[in-house]
């Protein structure tokens, strides 16, 4: 059952980082950290086989643009996923930095669907 | 050897009038007629009218509405299928993952767009093609009339093309585009709620139905008074015509209101034919871009319903907002096709012949 595994590692990191933090706030970042990669490690490959099942039934539809959208989730996930991680190191500029470089990359991939929405709407008004 | 004479030059008139008939159906546009029709020639209709084809086009309707929904239910997955990505991140209203929620409403909007677009422009030929159609035919009906003696309902045939091109401007210039930009609000209003445009587009979707139901109204009003009126008339009219011509015209009255009698009978054959094939091309001019809406219309209500279980009232709002509109197109092509089947139904009945 990895959701136990999960919560194991998540209220143990916890525990370990109160109890670091009175003696160095660095090593409970660190612990943090690592805590949240191993999370991270856990749960991705579920995200991965739900989008790769989404992907096979738009393939097999012969839907365009899904594995755009698929891109698009995984790229917002990973950027939250960052920020959070930086605003427990207590870096918040760094953290909405970060989001706006992620929302960015986001434009910049979506930029084909928005254009070729802007073109039929365009083409729709008389 | 005169009486044959005067019966060809009198037979010349509705003749060269079919044929002027032959060459309105040719002016339209057909593809829609021949997606349900098949390989079957409008001409058939004149020349064979008993040899109809029914059950051959019930199995086209039927084919084209098949494959409509296979088409739809295509977008339709794809629509479900971002649905199900939209509700992963439509809780959160901040960060990077906001940015992938429009880009989620985007994309469904570009799905409804463009399928929307394909079927509107659709529609909207048809509904120039029914009244090119009606502007070439209705004054070769007006001849058939004059030279069937139905000089009154002949008259008909004016207020008819005034005011069914009115009617048809009306539709295709003003309610058409009212469509078209209410449709195009409603999605930039769908994309995000910083855009509330949603009112502005029901106002103009409403206003536009509002404006072709009253024009056909009149329009229905003007062509149905005249019908009433000009059928009477003129049979008192072709009475007074043949009595006049039997007895007032020395040696050649008789031979003269015989043929008039037998080329009035024969031009109602020739009018009631045409109006029939007509009615026919009408009817599938308008149909084709009705089965392909309606099977958009069932495909995108029921995945509008599944949407709003799996991702709340946006996606679902935004596929209700496509499918009510193309009902309101519905609706227009429908008024479209009556009006112009009843002003041939009148034309067909007018004179009395």
């Amino acid at each position: 059952m990895d959701i136990l595994r999960i919560i194991a590692i998540a209220l143990a990191a916890s525990v370990m980082a109160i109890y670091l933090k009175e003696y160095n706030k660095s090593f409970a970042f660190l612990v943090s950290l690592i805590a949240g990669c191993i999370i991270a490690a856990i749960s991705f490959p579920y995200f991965s086989d739900f989008a790769q099942s989404l992907k096979s039934v738009a393939e097999s539809a012969k839907l365009s643009g899904m594995e755009l959208v698929i891109k698009v989730l995984g790229i917002a996930f990973i950027v939250k996923y960052g920020g959070e991680l930086c605003r427990d190191a207590g870096e918040s500029a760094l953290a909405a930095k970060l989001e706006m470089g992620g929302k960015i990359i986001l434009l910049s991939l979506a930029l084909p669907v928005i254009k070729s929405l802007f073109e039929t709407v365009v083409s729709i008004i008389p | 050897m005169r009486r044959f004479f005067i019966f060809l030059f009198l037979f010349c008139i509705p003749l060269s009038v079919s044929a002027d008939i032959y060459d309105a159906a040719d002016g339209v546009d057909t593809q829609s007629a021949t997606e349900i029709f098949g390989d079957f020639d409008f001409r058939d209709i004149i020349d064979n009218p008993k040899e109809q084809k029914i059950s051959t086009i019930w199995e086209n309707v039927v084919n084209i509405f098949i494959k409509d929904i296979k088409t739809a239910s295509k977008s339709a997955l794809a629509v479900f299928l971002t649905a199900v990505l939209y509700s992963i991140v439509s809780g959160f209203e901040e960060g990077a993952e906001k940015t992938a929620f429009l880009i989620c409403s985007v994309t469904v909007a570009g799905i409804c767009c463009t399928s929307f677009a394909q079927i509107a422009q659709l529609a909207e030929g048809a509904i120039k093609n029914t009244s090119i159609f009606m502007s070439a035919a209705i004054p070769c009906f007006g001849v058939l009339l004059a030279a069937g003696g139905a000089v009154n309902s002949a008259g008909l045939c004016a207020p008819i093309l005034v005011s069914g091109t009115i009617a048809s401007y009306i539709m295709s210039y003003i309610g058409v585009r009212a469509l078209f930009l209410s449709f195009a609000l409603s999605v930039v209003g769908g994309i995000s709620e910083r855009f509330p445009l949603k009112s502005l587009a029901s106002l103009l979707r409403k206003s536009a139905m509002w404006l072709v139901c009253g024009s056909q109204t009149i329009f229905c009003t003007i062509i149905g008074a005249g019908g009433f009126a000009s059928g009477s008339l003129d049979a008192a009219v072709q009475k007074g015509v043949k009595f006049a011509a039997s007895s007032g015209i020395p040696v050649l009255g008789g031979i003269l209101s015989d043929a008039a009698e037998a080329i009035a009978g024969s031009s109602a054959i020739i009018k009631n034919t045409a109006g029939a094939a007509g009615i026919l091309l009408i009817l599938a001019i308008i149909l084709y871009p009705i089965i392909k809406m309606a099977a958009v219309i069932v495909i995108y209500s029921l995945s509008a319903a599944l949407c709003e279980v799996v991702s709340g009232k946006k996606i679902g709002s935004l596929l209700n907002e496509t499918a009510d509109t193309l009902k309101i197109f519905i609706g227009m092509m429908a008024a479209s096709g009556v009006s112009s089947i009843i002003s041939l139904s009148i034309l067909i009945k007018a004179g009395g012949l």
